[in-house]
């Protein structure tokens, strides 16, 4: 954090070498962001150099009122937003978005009977069948471990509605894998 | 948040980090640059200017240790008698020294070649310096 710091006032004294620095750092969680909610390889790609580009324009409105990590994935969350014409996400509906738990360790237990490559494709599966709003949400709580406020600021959503969206990400997370691990299965008898 | 959540919460971040982040291609952080680099917004600024956060404590601390020294020695000089030090410190007796010193440059100072040469390398040096610090501060 400090050294991040003290890279982003390098850059913003004219040093626009250090910039390569700050690229380097969070250029994989950008990308996974756009990549999930893109769901194309080279359009992420895109998006994620526009959003360094975006953000390097931009570095000196950045007063370190948050995390840098933050500002900068909120960057990227509107520019993918932007890139899929605005699409209005559906609102949240306090749908029954409750989970068991012997749900989840069923589907927790079935995926670590599996070698390590197989799980990793199933796991990559499943996200990429999630809606881009629940795939942010699973993405940056769970992946890259945002705090529920953080992901508010990044998203604009309120506590409350990141909180309801994160369950429902959550429980069709686990219905697609469970779906994906039961053909599996299907496929192997 | 209860037990059963904690569980669930804790699972889950296993299993999706079992996948980890998405790797761009490898020339991202080159490609990006490139972009930065054709932004024409992008201007590079040189200022040569004196760091204002420069501590001058030491300089005066200096100058007041010099400056009691200075006192002390007349002091010492003069058996710490504090009338007599006073008048040896502040009188302009010593002046003449001075007048001295600069009679003698006047007197010795000669026109030969080498003196010539010296003044002659001390201006060009100056103009050069005048001239390096005009030119960085006009890019």
């Amino acid at each position: 954090m400090k050294q991040e710091k003290h890279y982003i006032q390098r850059v913003l004294s004219g040093d626009v070498n250090a910039y390569s620095y700050l690229v380097d750092m969070h250029k994989s969680m950008v990308y996974t962001i756009a990549l999930r909610m893109v769901k194309n390889p080279e359009t992420a790609e895109e998006l994620a150099q526009d959003v360094f580009v975006k953000a390097f324009q931009s570095l000196k409105s950045f007063k370190f009122e948050s995390k840098f990590s933050t500002w900068l994935y909120r960057i990227t969350y509107n520019a993918v937003i932007s890139s899929l014409r605005k699409k209005r996400l559906e609102t949240a509906d306090i749908d029954n978005a409750q989970l068991p738990e012997a749900e989840v360790m069923d589907t927790y237990n079935a995926l670590t009977e599996l070698k390590n490559n197989e799980q990793r494709i199933y796991i990559k599966q499943a996200i990429e069948q999630l809606k881009e709003e629940d795939a942010i949400m699973i993405t940056l709580y769970y992946l890259d471990e945002n705090s529920v406020e953080e992901i508010g600021a990044i998203t604009g959503f309120t506590i409350s509605n990141v909180k309801v969206k994160l369950h429902r990400a959550r429980k069709r997370f686990y219905e697609a894998l469970k779906l994906i691990l039961k053909d599996e299965v299907k496929m192997i008898l | 948040m209860s037990k059963e959540e904690k569980n669930i919460d804790r699972y889950t971040r296993e299993i999706i980090q079992k996948n980890g982040k998405e790797k761009p291609s490898g020339r991202f952080t080159n490609n990006v640059m490139a972009q930065i680099m054709k932004e024409p917004s992008l201007e590079f600024n040189f200022s040569f200017t004196k760091d204002e956060k420069e501590n001058k404590t030491w300089l005066f601390l200096s100058v007041a240790a010099m400056f009691i020294g200075y006192l002390f020695f007349g002091l010492l000089k003069n058996d710490f008698n504090l009338v007599k030090s006073f008048e040896h410190s502040f009188s302009v007796k010593y002046l003449n020294v001075f007048i001295d010193f600069f009679a003698q440059i006047y007197y010795e100072l000669s026109l030969s070649p080498y003196v010539l040469l010296g003044l002659a390398g001390v201006i060009v040096l100056i103009i050069i310096d005048k001239s390096v610090v005009k030119f960085l501060h006009s890019l």
